[in-house]
């Protein structure tokens, strides 16, 4: 008796060879591309949260390090005495992650780290520690290029590390930029509800700012002509109106809370300070410009709607948001608009608000550290940082003359025209809360329970100092738990 | 004769190798070897496929969840420090995304009901009755990270198509995936697109039912809700129990369509195993120890779940003869 | 006379008010397709009007999807990637089923209640260790192993369909052919996978549609390449990242739809009678 007939043979052969090359070709994809030709590969891995604009932007730098290095490469080939053996030219592969932060675990997990990779601040910390950063200080300080004494001091600091905190010591991560935090206005809704310019250099007061916003929102009927009712429950009065302008897309509590003269936590994050009367007046006054005044939209309508398309769309008179937007917004606003200050309490009012960055790390056991150091360094350089100063992403991370008075050349004639404020901001700003704790859940949770304070029933809505009392347990267990080596040596 | 060990599932295998028993004993038990060879080797891809890929990560995440790790060092043991960490007032978020869970679990009882309805529906000979089937059956088919984009739109609050048309009606826009009203919408979707296979299942039930039953209750004057309540519902208990079982198994392990929408805020969304994916190299850092420790109360609350369910079923579910 | 009409006329009514229960629910699910699949005809400037048709409509997005994203590497990878577990892992578990139903031998009787044992745990606690033991005893993180093998050595549940299908089967012919000297291994291929074919055809189908759904495995092994990413990773891409274009979104979702889709309305009576039958032992 024959097992199969011709056919059925004939159709397992085309079943197993199938099987075999999607198995082939699938593994084969990971393995195969990454040593090819006569060229050094360069990986480097970035994130997507800048958009295309940043993700264009690093791969225009890549191809300039690399035209860079590949000219000297020639020219030292060029001048090879007879036996000696050739430079080999380098070719920079970037790839672009999406939820880059938490896959980078997985990165390091699957030890396939690039040779160069994005640090953001925020997870400096996390990071460094598991010792995948390779410490630069000494190709820094042999580098001609670099010269630390004229970049923003905050944009350096942010990526030392001493061991055991941050802040100090050996520098791991080569800064790719500084984005300042602004008050981005949209000039043709001021003028349409008659509304004055905010100050190009003096921040709003509070007060000012909850005035000035309140003044949006109550478009004129006989203009507009619409069915949407909006009562104000500060007067009392209601409007019929086709459409409804939030004063500003969202208020940080950071900037007033540091602008007050509060903080979160204490300097050796032991301690929340939460409950302190300057942090509940802060969170005073965002609860009543939401829920009263109506200024900015709850958290729960941020949550499918994003800020940057509350403002575009002309929903939000005010902004408020890092550097990086800026060449988006010229992109794509239909409307004149500028930067101002954000609004801040009088206490210390340059302290309204933070900086974000990302700088460039290079992996410990690279196999080309030197060119690696090389590329990370070339986006520090004075080189790297006017080709992204240049596209309008984001502003140089020197603060000498010659190179702000190239950011004012390169920005002439573009919006915004407050240019002096990118360096008023980027003095002052500090980093963010994320740069508080290694991790952030104890902020995110802060955040997630703060939509107490802005239940649509008044009856079930906390108050600014119910909320904050009781959050300061909350948080300080999380702390507690999260990282147990800050509590245990006394 | 080796008539020893017969197990129910191989009643059949019985008669194979009765046959054999014919022949002289030598032959037999050649063939025994063979077959014994032959089991062995039909069953072991199979089984050590299971050995590494469920008993040994399941014997590690027990030890996992004895310790600290967060993939870079190596693993800190610390006995019951996990677990009393998840038992303490310190975890804020697990129980109440349990609880979320089980509120989500409401859906698989809706689901049940209105599947039941409409396979009834279905089960006689109507016109266009595989049509409707087959679009009952069409959401099964389509994976959940594209199901979760459609409705993430079809629920946005500034351009979603369900305010778009209440607002033709002169309603305010509603947002449907705030505190108040992400729950009710999720189990909505869940409902509307998880029944297929309840559909699918009840109706082979339904028409399985022998037509004898129907035609007597007829003859004792039966209505049609009354043989609907006295005939169909517990000739279709026992799948019912199968549906309420997968269901409420498949509920509390929810993940993709969570993930997709509301990402876990509200916090009235936030579903277990988003937060266990959180804690292991998520949002949340990397806390592989605590994040195994998580993951096995929600299997152990899972298997209590379905003990329970077994237990009750006693008292609702007839099984034929 | 009258009554007779009377209860003509509560027939018609009882039958309209059902299809209008049937429609009323098909549309819950149509509508929301109908709504996607002409959201992706839409252009950029018309996806946030609240029109339900575009009024110009256009093929653009379709193109973009597939120039601009990595929408058809994705797809390339996601059928290398399912191939192999689904076509192995149904010849495996059915040749357990063969095993467990037709052979006897020592232990296979704890074996196999040991197997049905494990259909209780529940997935989430082999995720984590899982993810730690491949990352660092495999070193297979960051490749597609950790998506197919362990697929490609069967499953439980498709084993027990095999075996509850093989047990309705007459065992004549396997009888002729032991007669006949054949082999085990013979009798498993030529004979009882043609006879199983039907439910291995179902099989075959279910495991696909779930392996291509499949979100969370890849998305913990191969989140962070690019060029290793499935459908569902690169639509979840889309989605997650910082500008999203919703057109351009919604698009891949009818597009990461399509296969499954097109495979459920050719084979539909295999699967409709596939879980149908599943529910019924």
């Amino acid at each position: 008796m024959r097992i199969l007939t011709w056919k059925q043979i004939a159709a397992w052969i085309c079943a197993i060879v199938l099987v075999a090359a999607c198995f082939i070709t699938a593994v084969a994809s990971v393995t195969g591309n990454s040593e090819s030709g006569d060229y050094i590969v360069i990986t480097l891995c970035h994130w997507d949260n800048g958009g295309t604009t940043e993700t264009d932007l690093v791969k225009e730098v890549c191809a300039a390090f690399e035209e860079k290095y590949n000219a000297e490469v020639d020219e030292k080939n060029a001048s090879l005495e007879e036996g000696e053996e050739e430079y080999d030219r380098i070719k920079v592969e970037v790839s672009v992650i999406s939820s880059y932060e938490s896959q980078f675990n997985s990165i390091i997990a699957a030890q396939t780290v690039p040779d160069v990779f994005l640090v953001p601040d925020g997870n400096f910390g996390q990071w460094v520690k598991t010792g995948v950063m390779l410490d630069l200080t000494e190709y820094i300080e042999q580098s001609e290029l670099i010269d630390l004494s004229k970049v923003w001091p905050s944009a350096v600091d942010r990526y030392r590390y001493n061991g055991k905190t941050m802040g100090s010591g050996a520098i791991y991560c080569m800064p790719k930029d500084i984005t300042p935090y602004v008050m981005y206005y949209n000039k043709d809704l001021f003028d349409r509800y008659g509304v004055p310019y905010p100050d190009p250099s003096v921040p709003w007061t509070p007060e000012e700012a909850l005035q000035y916003w309140s003044m949006f929102g109550y478009s004129r009927s006989e203009e507009l002509g619409g069915s949407t009712v909006y009562v104000s429950s500060r007067t009392g009065e209601t409007k019929v109106t086709s459409e409804h302008v939030y004063g500003v897309a969202k208020i940080y509590p950071e900037s007033l809370i540091w602008s007050n003269g509060a903080d979160y936590l204490s300097e050796d994050r032991t301690e929340v300070l939460i409950d302190s009367s300057e942090f509940i007046e802060v969170y005073d006054y965002i609860q009543t410009a939401t829920m009263d005044y109506c200024v900015t939209p709850t958290s729960a309508i941020l949550a499918t709607t994003s800020e940057k398309t509350l403002f575009l769309n002309g929903e939000a008179a005010c902004y408020i948001e890092g550097r990086s937007v800026t060449s988006d917004l010229r992109k794509q606003a239909t409307f004149d608009w500028d930067i101002a200050p954000i609004p801040a309490f009088e206490a210390d009012p340059n302290c309204n608000g933070w900086s974000g960055s990302v700088g460039y790390a290079v992996y410990k056991n690279t196999a080309y550290p030197d060119i690696a150091y090389r590329l990370a360094e070339f986006f520090t350089s004075v080189e790297g940082q006017l080709i992204m100063t240049e596209s309008g992403f984001s502003i140089p991370l020197y603060n000498d003359e010659e190179t702000i008075a190239k950011l004012y050349e390169y920005d002439a004639g573009k919006l915004p025209q407050n240019t002096a404020e990118w360096l008023r901001a980027a003095q002052y700003q500090r980093a963010g809360l994320w740069q508080y704790l290694p991790s952030v859940r104890w902020k995110d949770r802060l955040a997630d329970d703060m939509g107490v304070l802005f239940e649509s029933d008044p009856s079930k809505r906390a108050t600014a100092e119910q909320f904050l009392t009781d959050e300061k347990e909350v948080i300080l267990n999380i702390i507690k738990t999260d990282f147990p080596e800050l509590f245990s040596n006394g | 004769m080796q008539t020893e060990r017969c197990s129910t599932q191989s009643e059949l295998m019985h008669t194979t190798t009765a046959a054999p028993s014919a022949q002289p004993k030598k032959k037999l038990s050649r063939m025994r070897r063979s077959d014994i060879f032959w089991g062995y080797l039909c069953v072991a891809p199979l089984t050590i496929g299971l050995l590494l890929f469920l008993a040994a990560p399941l014997c590690y995440a027990c030890y996992l969840s004895l310790t600290t790790y967060d993939l870079f060092n190596p693993p800190v043991f610390v006995k019951f420090d996990n677990f009393i960490r998840a038992f303490s007032e310190n975890e804020t978020q697990f129980w109440p995304s349990v609880g979320n869970a089980f509120v989500m679990c409401i859906g698989v009882l809706l689901s049940m009901a209105i599947s039941l309805v409409l396979a009834n529906l279905l089960s006689g000979k109507k016109k266009g009755t595989n049509v409707f089937r087959m679009i009952y059956f069409l959401p099964t088919i389509c994976s959940s990270v594209a199901v979760g984009i459609m409705w993430k739109r079809i629920y946005d609050y500034q351009y979603g198509f369900l305010n778009q048309i209440i607002g033709l009606f002169g309603f305010e826009k509603v947002n449907w995936l705030d505190s108040a009203h992400a729950v009710p919408s999720l189990i909505f979707l869940n409902v509307i697109f998880g029944m297929g296979t309840n559909i699918l299942l009840y109706i082979a039930t339904i028409k399985n039912i022998p037509r004898s039953y129907y035609e007597a209750a007829e003859l004792d004057g039966a209505g049609g809700l009354q043989k609907f309540f006295y005939i169909t519902l517990p000739s279709v208990s026992p799948v019912s129990f199968y549906i309420l079982t997968m269901g409420v198994i498949g509920c509390l392990q929810g993940f993709a369509i969570y993930q997709v929408m509301t990402g876990g805020s509200p916090s009235n969304t936030m579903m277990p195993v988003m937060l266990i994916y959180n804690y292991a190299g998520g949002n949340y850092g990397a806390f592989y120890g605590y994040s195994s420790t998580l993951a096995i109360l929600l299997g152990i609350i899972i298997a209590i779940v379905t003990a329970l369910n077994f237990g009750l079923s006693k008292k609702w579910v007839y099984y034929e003869s | 006379m009258q009554v007779n009409s009377g209860k003509k006329f509560s027939r018609a009514a009882g039958s309209i008010a059902t299809y209008v229960l049937l429609v009323l629910f098909a549309a819950f699910i149509l509508v929301p397709f109908a709504y996607l699949l002409s959201c992706s005809f839409k252009n950029a400037q018309e996806i946030n009007l609240s029109a339900f048709f575009p009024k110009h409509w256009t093929g653009a997005n379709y193109r973009a999807v597939f120039e601009e994203t990595v929408m058809l590497r994705a797809f390339l990878n996601t059928f290398l990637y399912i191939i192999p577990p689904v076509l192995t892992g149904v010849f495996m578990s059915g040749l357990a089923a063969y095993g467990f139903a037709r052979l006897r031998f020592p232990g296979s009787r704890i074996i196999f209640s040991l197997m049905m044992a494990t259909l209780v745990i529940p997935n989430i606690i082999i995720m984590i260790p899982a993810y730690v033991m491949f990352a660092n005893f495999y070193h297979w993180v960051g490749t597609p192993l950790p998506v197919m093998i362990p697929g490609m050595f069967g499953s439980t549940v498709m084993m027990f369909f095999f075996l509850n299908f093989l047990r309705t089967l007459p065992t004549d012919y396997e009888e002729a052919a032991i007669l006949d000297g054949m082999s085990r291994g013979g009798i498993y291929i030529s004979i009882i996978l043609p006879l199983i074919k039907p439910a291995i055809i179902t099989q075959t189908l279910l495991s696909f549609i779930g392996f291509y759904n499949d979100y969370l495995t890849p998305l913990l092994y191969l989140g962070n390449n690019e060029k290793l990413f499935t459908v569902q990773l690169a639509i979840n891409q889309m989605n997650s990242a910082y500008s999203v274009e919703t057109e351009k979104l919604l698009t891949a979702c009818v597009v990461a739809m399509i296969p499954t889709s097109v495979l459920f309305l050719l084979c539909q009576k295999y699967l409709v009678d596939g879980i149908s039958l599943s529910g019924l032992k």
